[in-house]
């Protein structure tokens, strides 16, 4: 039986950096949904189920504590942040609930190699 | 400037005393209050901005020694001249004072000359003083709105940066479909250019931080091996598209340090990377380690190239920010001079220290030393 595509969403407000992350995530092979906001994101959590979720912290209307916040009230996804805060004290009180940071500008391999190693074998 | 009237307070226990002082200052314009002992003092200066305080030592209740104690304990008043008004045989009780911190004294009977002498000079060393603590907060804050303008900049760019080399990377491995050669080449002018600009937004980053004393370290044990390898991994394919020759010389036994990895690792590849930009084609690059018994002891790392060297006249400067050469040879690669201020920086806020030796158009020697982990 073919194993069902693995599901990624992608939480920014960057049109084009949602654009950029479906076009080569999918050319990984990877299934992406892209939300231009917290509200569609959380939204989209339900219905799509993701795999794991990437989320641009800096995106105005997306604060990171508080879409993280909601997302564990809906699922226990791994959750990729990019930017992310720069201060390690508010960092460590995030690290439980963020699988990794990635900075920008975001290097798309290496995303692709952190959401391989996050998807279920 | 203010041409508000200088506030005077006048502290003495005798009505006489004191009516004779306003007499003699309201002609100047000066704004007056008066206090009938230290007591009665302290509270006015605590809710009225003064200028100056003409201050009497013998005072019931609370004298004018333990007024200017307090004064001097108080952030806010310790600040604010003291003239203390004495009889002409006070001399001691006056050097008191002046050691308690007044600034300056006045013996009764008043002589006209002299007390407008000494007031005007109190109240203008005040002045400069004011003027100057608020140009000194004027400058902190345009530093501050500098340094977050820098972050919110340097942020939005690289955030740019992202579709910009990802779509860069599309083109580059043909996922976007095939390109010709020619194109190729185009595409890898531009990649090469988005690169720098990326290099250029870290640096950028970490200027405001460092001086504001903002950049957490995160210190750990690390293998100074392991970092090595890592940053000449990483310059490899640089190194070899100039056909330079890479030499790595770390002793097995060499003790681990206890450094902030990331950052040791940015210091390390500033310095390589500086090695490999200016040395010429088939230069040689070496880069060495070992432990130096110093106190504390410390792995001294040294990075050594026989390209271009330091002209003289620069070598006082190259730490500074945003220094560039004027060397021609120099300013054909990119850059805009934050590289070493930071590489500095960051050694000495490890506890380690950075030097050089270099010899012009012969090469250049860098050593930097990293504190050991104890025990």
């Amino acid at each position: 039986m073919a194993k069902a595509q693995p599901r990624i969403l992608v939480v920014t407000d960057s049109r084009d950096t949602r654009t950029l992350l479906e076009f080569a995530l999918s050319e990984a092979g990877l299934q992406v949904f892209s939300a231009p906001s917290k509200k569609s994101a959380l939204l989209q959590i339900d219905v799509v189920i993701p795999h794991v979720i990437v989320l641009d912290s800096c995106a105005p209307g997306i604060v990171e504590e508080d879409t993280l916040h909601r997302i564990r009230e809906h699922s226990t996804v791994p959750v990729i942040v990019l930017n992310g805060v720069n201060n390690p004290t508010r960092r460590a009180s995030l690290e439980a609930d963020v699988a990794a940071y990635l900075p920008q500008p975001l290097d798309v391999q290496e995303l692709y190699a952190r959401i391989q190693h996050l998807l279920p074998q | 400037m203010q041409t508000q009237p200088a506030a005077i307070l006048i502290v003495d226990d005798r009505e006489e005393n004191r009516d004779l002082l306003m007499r003699r200052l309201r002609p100047q314009g000066y704004y007056l209050a008066t206090a009938e002992n230290g007591r009665q003092a302290l509270e006015l200066l605590r809710e009225h901005p003064f200028d100056l305080v003409l201050l009497d030592i013998m005072m019931p209740e609370m004298n004018g020694y333990q007024v200017l104690e307090q004064m001097k304990a108080d952030p806010v008043l310790c600040h604010l001249p003291v003239i203390v008004i004495s009889a002409v045989n006070e001399i001691e009780s006056v050097a008191q004072c002046i050691e308690l911190g007044a600034e300056d004294y006045l013996s009764k009977p008043f002589n006209r000359v002299l007390l407008h002498a000494r007031i005007g000079n109190a109240l203008e060393k005040k002045r400069l003083h004011d003027q100057e603590q608020a140009y000194r907060e004027e400058l902190e804050a345009a530093h501050q709105t500098k340094n977050r303008a820098i972050l919110a900049i340097a942020h939005e760019l690289r955030n740019f940066l992202t579709p910009i080399g990802g779509y860069l990377d599309l083109l580059r491995s043909g996922l976007a479909g095939a390109i010709s050669e020619e194109q190729a080449q185009l595409v890898q002018i531009v990649w090469a250019n988005a690169q720098r600009v990326k290099s250029l937004l870290v640096d950028l980053n970490d200027v405001p931080r460092i001086a504001t004393g903002q950049l957490q370290l995160q210190p750990e044990v690390v293998s100074v091996a392991d970092i090595v390898s890592e940053v000449v991994d990483a310059l490899e394919a640089r190194v070899n598209s100039k056909q330079q020759t890479l030499l790595v010389n770390v002793p097995q036994d060499l003790p681990a340090v206890w450094a902030d990895r990331t950052r040791l690792i940015q210091v390390l590849m500033n310095l390589v990377s500086n090695a490999h930009k200016y040395t010429p084609p088939k230069g040689e690059i070496r880069v060495s380690a070992e432990r130096v018994e110093d106190a504390p002891p410390v792995v001294r790392l040294t990075i050594e190239d026989n390209g271009l060297g330091i002209a003289p006249e620069d070598q006082g400067n190259i730490f500074a920010e945003f220094f560039r050469s004027a060397d021609e040879q120099v300013r054909r690669e990119p850059g805009v001079g934050l590289g070493l201020s930071i590489t500095r920086r960051l050694v000495e806020l490890q506890g380690g220290r950075i030097s050089f030796e270099s010899v012009f158009r012969q090469g250049t020697k860098f050593h930097f030393t990293v504190p050991v982990v104890e025990g």
